[in-house]
């Protein structure tokens, strides 16, 4: 790469990084916690675990390998291509939002439900006859045709027995749609 | 492949320099006849050493083949020549313009190594497997040996006297003599062919310098003796000679395939006997019946299936992660489960090892699900799904997963008389609790709803929530658990 290209990424990328931060601001109104409470409103009361999961368990810990068309799996049944939606920028973008320190946990006063939040009693962390949710932090970039997209891990538990999915949501309008989704943790 | 025809074009070649008259007079020193090296090119493990240099090793067929005595005594009235491996290690000399061979051979020590040498290789030593690995060179001088014991090395071995190994290996060493034996292929008079299976003996009695710990890497700064003789001095920079055709590579230690990456000693334990009782034979039923999940994926080869244990979702014990993640370093592909820290703090160890072999069937069916996508097993598995209109792999698998639940049974009925320590536990009780992650999987008006397999396997309501309420009882280690706390 020339030393002006770099100039020209670095400048462009600041600029995605203002832009980003702009709407990024830590709130209920964050494009963060928009999509988390589309996720949560079609929960339980009672079922949603406090602290965010990690990507690292499932080794999503770069760009590359959190785009599904770099990932080998026994049921992906499409090659769903991140690059198809994120162009150089915004790939480096969410590249600096991968290994930058994250939210532990979910904001209570964020949630547009706050009773769905399950109350964790002691070390034990799950309940008979209930099913439990636990979510990552999402990662949020603009995309192609400058839609926002969403890209989160759910988990669904229920007593001895779940699977996480991967998600990929983009925003159409005023409200979030789910176009990818991919089993990548089975109990 | 580029190593064969560099092979072909030099194997003629491939002889240490004579080093003095008397060089093979020494009655210490075990020269092998020149077995000629005929690799099997179908199949090789390809693999680098830490420092980057390129490794690939073949399995090497010979008619003639060496072994220690011990090896011989350790399988009584058996063919040991089918049971060890050999192979041959072409690493890739730095200067990147030729490869230098080592012959690798491999010797369990006892019957659960035996069955883990399928897919032996130096970089991948099973965590669990005992035995030894010598390393000769190409043209059969013996170069080093390793004592394994549960894929650490615990002792390395030269032949020769003490004063020639290198001097800061002295004093944690021993001198013994053992006597070798290598085979001919073709039959001989009886008293050579003691155990009567048509090959020539021959056998000498050799010196032994086996010193603790690694050594690290070999060989070391300094002198190079091979067979107990002055061969060249390492580390100056200079290595080699003006008349080699052959040098001998620097090697690492051989290397183990870690699987077992639990941080909890009690579930890290079960594992460990899991593995060991999957070669058991059962006393009672069918003697010819092995524990079969487990053996699914020892018999994976081209897979390593990792386990961990981690802080995951709520609720659940354990994940198996169906993205398959390619390892550069083994050069092979690798499934990973992991078990929930809090579950392992609460649940007994029955049911833990319940778990485990749950989370070993969908590592395996997502193994043949990649490995063999078209094949008549994954195949029926997809037309499984969609006959019953299953939608959810998780779904498929956990409907399909109920004929294996007596082979969970019997596995954990195995591991409990051996590891689990808690008797009187009825046979049933196993294959009860193995339903575990195939009962419920979700509740509608305060019924459970139940996976198809299991409602139609247990017609009776009453009796699903009483094998329901065993696996939770197991699950949360409660009073009315029979298993042990871990």
């Amino acid at each position: 790469m020339t030393m002006t290209k770099q100039k020209e990424l670095l400048v462009n990328f600041l600029f995605i990084g203002l832009i980003v931060c702009g709407f990024q601001l830590k709130g209920k109104n964050s494009p963060e916690y928009d999509l988390i409470n589309h996720i949560v409103c079609s929960l339980d009361e009672n079922s949603l675990r406090r602290e965010f999961m990690g990507l690292e368990l499932y080794k999503y810990n770069s760009y590359k390998s959190l785009n599904p068309k770099n990932r080998i799996s026994a049921f992906k049944k499409v090659n769903f291509d991140l690059d198809s939606i994120f162009n150089e920028l915004q790939r480096e973008q969410i590249e600096v939002t991968l290994s930058s320190k994250k939210s532990s946990e979910i904001e209570k006063k964020y949630l547009s439900r706050k009773n769905v939040l399950f109350p964790q009693n002691g070390k034990k962390d799950y309940v008979l006859k209930k099913k439990l949710y636990t979510i990552s932090y999402p990662i949020i970039s603009k995309g192609l045709n400058d839609h926002l997209y969403g890209i989160v891990i759910k988990s669904e538990v229920f007593e001895f027995d779940g699977f996480t999915n991967l998600k990929i949501y983009r925003k159409d309008s005023d409200t979030w749609k789910l176009i990818y989704e991919e089993l990548i943790g089975m109990s | 492949m580029k190593v064969r025809e560099w092979f072909e074009e030099n194997k003629t070649n491939l002889r240490l320099p004579e080093r003095g008259s008397n060089y093979r007079a020494d009655a210490q020193e075990l020269i092998l006849p020149f077995f000629e090296k005929e690799p099997d090119w179908d199949k090789f493990h390809h693999y680098f050493f830490p420092d980057g240099r390129e490794v690939y090793e073949l399995s090497l067929e010979n008619a003639e083949k060496y072994f220690p005595k011990s090896f011989i005594d350790s399988f009584p009235n058996q063919d040991v020549s089918k049971i060890m491996i050999q192979n041959i290690m072409f690493i890739k000399n730095s200067n990147g313009d030729r490869f230098d061979p080592l012959i690798a051979r491999y010797y369990p020590s006892d019957e659960y190594s035996k069955n883990k040498m399928k897919g032996i290789a130096y970089n991948r030593i099973n965590e669990y497997w005992s035995g030894r690995v010598d390393i000769f060179t190409y043209d059969e001088h013996h170069f080093v040996g390793f004592l394994v014991n549960d894929g650490k090395i615990e002792e390395t071995v030269r032949y020769g006297q003490e004063e020639n190994i290198n001097a800061r290996t002295l004093g944690d060493c021993r001198s013994v003599t053992r006597e070798v034996v290598w085979t001919s292929g073709s039959p001989g008079p009886i008293s050579e062919d003691p155990l009567g299976l048509g090959v020539t003996f021959h056998s000498i009695i050799i010196a032994e310098t086996i010193c603790t710990g690694s050594m690290g890497e070999l060989p070391p700064t300094g002198t190079l003796y091979i067979d107990g003789e002055y061969y060249y001095e390492f580390g100056t920079g200079n290595e080699g000679c003006s008349d080699c055709n052959y040098i001998i590579p620097i090697i690492s230690n051989p290397g183990s395939i870690i699987l077992n990456q639990l941080t909890n000693p009690c579930a890290s334990s079960i594992f460990k006997q899991l593995m060991k009782a999957s070669i058991l034979k059962s006393s009672i039923g069918n003697q010819n019946q092995t524990n079969a999940v487990v053996q699914l994926l020892q018999n994976a080869n081209e897979f390593d299936f990792i386990v961990q244990n981690s802080n995951i979702a709520s609720g659940a014990n354990a994940q198996t992660i169906p993205g398959i993640f390619f390892n550069t370093q083994t050069g092979k592909n690798e499934v990973t489960i992991v078990f929930d820290n809090d579950y392992l703090e609460n649940a007994t160890k029955l049911s833990i090892a319940r778990t485990f072999l749950h989370e070993a069937i969908h590592a395996y069916l997502l193994y043949i699900g990649y490995i063999d996508p078209a094949g008549s097993f994954n195949l029926g598995l997809v037309n499984y799904g969609a006959s019953n209109g299953y939608t959810n792999a998780n779904e498929i698998h956990h409907n399909f997963m109920a004929q294996y639940v007596q082979a969970i049974g019997y596995s954990l009925f195995t591991w409990n008389n051996y590891y689990g320590g808690t008797s009187n536990i009825p046979r049933s009780y196993f294959d009860e609790i193995s339903w575990g992650g195939l009962s419920a999987k979700d509740i509608q008006n305060g019924q459970y709803v139940w996976y198809d397999s299991f409602k139609a396997l247990i017609e009776v309501e009453s009796e699903r929530l009483r094998v329901h309420q065993n696996i939770t009882n197991e699950n949360d280690d409660n009073d009315q658990a029979k298993g042990t706390p871990c």
